[in-house]
């Protein structure tokens, strides 16, 4: 009889261990989903007794917070549409958004700057009724500038330093003011320009001859003399019977100037030459095609599989057109990989998370998201984007005393005129500021996107360090 | 040797005493207890009512387990502590009930001659026990879906709660009488084993019960009970685990007839595989619970800082919720390992006893207590499907504290008998 009551004991206390073992499971790895479910009142009751921290930017500009309306709690923005895109919004109907949504928990102070979890030992110290402020990279003024340069266009600019990913200015138009999402709901979702798209992570578009960068960073590294080739450009491309003009690039061109003029005819060979499968793996080494951690919600560029690229379509790929989709953030990443020896670095927007009794800060620290190029390749591509503002057709970016490295892309599409591209980084030998520009239908990239990006690289470098 | 068990018993007394007052003090400061006067009134006297209880026992030099009052009062403080935060109007009937609870434990202890006389009344007392189920189904109210209450006046009572223990005391009793018959009983026609009448006969008789109790009083937590309570008894006595499966088979079986033929256990089912399915709806209850666990996290917002007034029927099925929400995993496994020593002492005790009987009735009431707490807590956590059951010691319910406190006394009484 013993020995049974031993058996059912010790069946019971498997049973207590199962319970246990599922209760961590919930506690644990699924408590973040249950506390965060939408039908979960918890963070809506404790939202309303709660002062939501501010978001700030890094000169301590406040681009969100909340303020006391005749008794009334209300969410004030005041750049309004120049940063919805980075705040988001915050709307008891329609939920929130941006860094308001990523950042909720630490906004309402649930997840403290010095402990981790719940807001136990702050409520338990008569504090917790204040959420935590967050500080980010941005310039609100730069910011500001960006938003102005771009008109009534639709365009989209990332501005990183390429040392460390901080996102400088990130800019969307058109804009949304998140103070007025209430009501401006129906038009904002009807407008055909989107302008709740943050064109900068997640507009799609084709990178036209910015690809060029990563073409040259393929066959560079697979066969590095290719940086003393010379190639006689006729003045037009045939890649499997199709015909693409290339009439300015005529004559013998070595690849600078190739990159300077940016030949099709060049750019399409090499990216013949240096095969599919190398091309997609250097496009992917650049973080095309690959997951992009970020704080806001972030489209992944798309690159076709190596194995289902004809000849045309790699050829096509290889000077930009085809399949491949690109956002401004990763061809902001793709500059700052060249600008950084091809260390690519994590985009960041948040440098700190601060409490708001000051109890401690939280500071974030680069990231790197892998080596894109070695530091020899990265070398040789600056000085391809070099001669392409140098003396080519980046030249509207370059700014008198500083030298600026930088690609323009008129990429083709269906909505019309081509997209203005520029992706750029200055100065060339001691990058502080990578920019990548896009704006849809604007024409030629050198004419409209460089133009933009002089004016931004000029502002930043000019600010004192 | 009694005397270092004594002082480490007196200790942890200490330990339950700080406890009660400590998380007063919580609630207190979390806002959760507006008024303190009454809690802290209630407080004084059980504080005082456990104080003296324990003396009695040191008193009388009951040398039975020394450590399960401690662990129990352990239980019972969180359960004030909860009912305290949540539903003060409760908060004086429990402090009554638990005086009550503790006053049937000090009569188990000291009236009752010695338990081995239980034994020779078990049929009156499981004819009287069968008679208040009988009355329940006839007379009883429904409350929370299960009709399984007695309204005398004022009192309200839930007789399922006694028959259990009556019902351990019976099988004890009878399995101890019938051990050999029950054995042996396995005949083969044609090489199949079938089980003569003697084996199956307890079987069905138990398994019909509890399917009586699943059919009229649709109370599925309290058929789970008895029968798994019975199980576990009767493989402890024979060690033939075709009971186990024979019985777990049958139970499914009913279950399954009950699926088809019963809209509430359909529901019921449904309603455990997917909540989420219907919110707002029949998975209500369910889905807060989840989300009173969940929103706990690793450390809980702290005692009085929760919302548990999200969930329903927050201090009595859904105890543990309200627990694991402002305590976290922490707490609730704290809980859990609380009544795990709760069980280890109590299978120890049976483990000690020197007659079969009191073997058998020590290891029944610990499984009960066992089983019970397994399907609440892994209902509310969705491991099982719901049922309304008490949890032992903690979820507000006089019905269940004062069983809970006999059966406590029962166990004492074995091991100061037969020595621990």
């Amino acid at each position: 009889m013993n020995r049974n009551i031993v058996r059912i004991a010790g069946l019971i206390i498997s049973a207590f261990s199962v319970v246990i073992i599922y209760l961590t499971y919930l506690q644990v790895y699924k408590a973040p989903y249950l506390l965060n479910h939408p039908r979960n009142k918890r963070l809506l009751l404790l939202e309303k007794s709660i002062v939501r921290g501010r978001i700030l930017d890094s000169t301590g500009s406040v681009l969100a917070e909340t303020v006391e309306d005749k008794g009334e709690k209300r969410r004030s923005y005041p750049y309004g549409e120049i940063t919805g895109n980075i705040t988001g919004y915050l709307s008891e109907k329609y939920g929130r958004s941006g860094l308001e949504s990523a950042y909720n928990h630490v906004l309402l102070g649930l997840e403290s700057g010095w402990y981790g979890d719940g807001s136990w030992a702050l409520k338990r110290i008569g504090a917790g009724k204040r959420g935590n402020d967050i500080v980010l990279s941005l310039d609100a003024g730069l910011q500001q500038l960006t938003y102005r340069l771009l008109g009534n266009r639709r365009a989209a600019v990332v501005v990183m330093e390429p040392a460390t990913g901080r996102v400088l200015a990130m800019v969307s138009r058109p804009g949304f003011n998140p103070e007025r999402i209430e009501s401006d709901w129906e038009k904002l979702r009807q407008d055909q320009k989107s302008p709740l798209l943050n064109r900068a992570t997640q507009g799609l578009y084709p990178p036209g001859s910015t690809m060029k960068v990563i073409t040259a960073a393929g066959i560079l590294t697979q066969k590095p003399e290719t940086a003393d080739r010379i190639f006689d450009a006729p003045g037009y491309v045939v890649i499997e019977g199709r015909r693409i003009e290339d009439r300015q690039a005529r004559g013998r061109l070595n690849l600078a100037q190739a990159m300077a003029i940016s030949s099709n005819y060049v750019f399409g060979v090499l990216g013949l030459e240096q095969g599919a499968k190398n091309f997609v793996n250097t496009a992917h080494n650049f973080g095309i095609g690959r997951n992009i951690p970020f704080d806001l919600f972030t489209e992944n560029s798309r690159i076709p599989d190596p194995d289902h690229m004809s000849r045309l379509e790699l050829g096509e790929t290889a000077i930009g057109q085809g399949r491949v989709m690109v956002t401004p953030l990763s061809m902001a990443l793709v500059a700052s990989a060249v600008a950084n020896g091809g260390k690519i670095p994590a985009p960041a927007l948040v440098d700190e998370i601060r409490s708001p009794e000051g109890f401690g800060t939280r500071v974030s620290q680069p990231r790197f998201l892998g080596n894109a190029v070695d530091n020899r390749t990265a070398g040789i591509l600056r000085e391809l984007m070099v001669a392409a503002v140098d003396h080519g057709t980046g030249s509207p970016a370059s700014i008198p005393g500083i030298k600026v490295a930088g690609k323009t892309g008129s990429a083709e599409n269906p909505h019309g005129k081509t997209h203005a591209w520029f992706i750029g980084f200055a100065p060339a030998d001691n990058p502080r500021v990578a920019v990548a520009v896009i704006i849809e239908n604007g024409g030629s990239g050198g004419a409209e996107a460089a133009p933009v990006a002089r004016e931004i690289m000029k502002t930043v470098i000019g600010q004192k360090r | 040797m009694l005397s270092v068990v004594r002082r480490t018993e007196r200790s942890l007394f200490i330990y339950v005493l700080l406890f009660l007052w400590l998380g007063l003090l919580s609630l207190f400061q979390a806002g959760a207890v507006k008024d303190i006067r009454l809690p802290v009134l209630l407080s004084l006297t059980v504080s005082l009512a456990m104080l003296i209880t324990y003396l009695l026992l040191e008193k009388w030099g009951a040398n039975g387990d020394l450590l399960l009052f401690p662990l129990t009062s352990m239980l019972n403080v969180a359960g004030l502590l909860i009912i305290l935060r949540l539903a003060p109007e409760f908060a004086e009937r429990q402090f009554i009930w638990l005086s009550v609870g503790l006053l049937a434990f000090l009569l188990t202890v000291r009236g009752l001659r010695n338990y081995k006389s239980l034994e020779d009344y078990k049929y009156i007392y499981i004819f009287s026990g069968l008679l208040l189920l009988l009355a329940t189904i006839l007379f009883g109210v429904e409350a929370g879906g299960a009709r399984s209450w007695i309204e005398l006046g004022f009192l309200r009572f839930q007789p399922s709660e006694l028959v259990k223990i009556i019902l351990v005391i019976f099988l004890a009793g009878y399995l101890e009488e019938k051990k050999e018959i029950l054995t042996a009983g396995t005949r083969n026609i044609l090489g199949i084993p079938v089980p003569s009448l003697q084996y199956a006969g307890p079987l069905l008789v138990m398994w019909g019960l509890s399917l009586v109790m699943l059919v009229f009083q649709r109370d599925l937590g309290t058929a789970l009970i008895y029968f798994g309570t019975f199980l576990a008894m009767i493989y402890i006595s024979t060690g033939r685990w075709p009971y186990i499966f024979t019985g777990a088979l049958l139970f499914s079986l009913g279950g399954a007839l009950g699926y088809y033929l019963f809209a509430h256990v359909r529901v019921r089912v449904t309603v455990w595989l997917n909540p989420w399915l219907d919110i707002d709806g029949k998975g209500y209850q369910i889905v807060q619970s989840l989300f009173a666990i969940g929103s706990g996290g690793m450390y809980g917002t702290g005692l009085g800082l929760g919302q548990p007034s999200l969930v329903p029927a927050a201090h009595t099925d859904f105890v543990f919720s309200t627990w694991s929400e402002e305590t976290g995993l922490l707490g609730a496994a704290a809980l859990l390992i609380i009544y795990c020593l709760v069980i280890y002492r109590g299978f120890r005790i049976a483990l000690k006893s020197k007659t079969g009987f009191g073997t058998l009735l020590a290891a029944g009431l610990t499984s009960l207590v066992a089983i019970q707490t397994l399907v609440i807590i892994g209902g509310v956590i969705k491991l099982l499907p719901l049922t309304g059951i008490t949890l032992p010691f903690i979820s507000y319910g006089g019905s269940s504290l004062v069983s809970n406190y006999i059966l406590l006394g029962l166990l004492i009484k074995i091991s100061a008998e037969d020595g621990a």
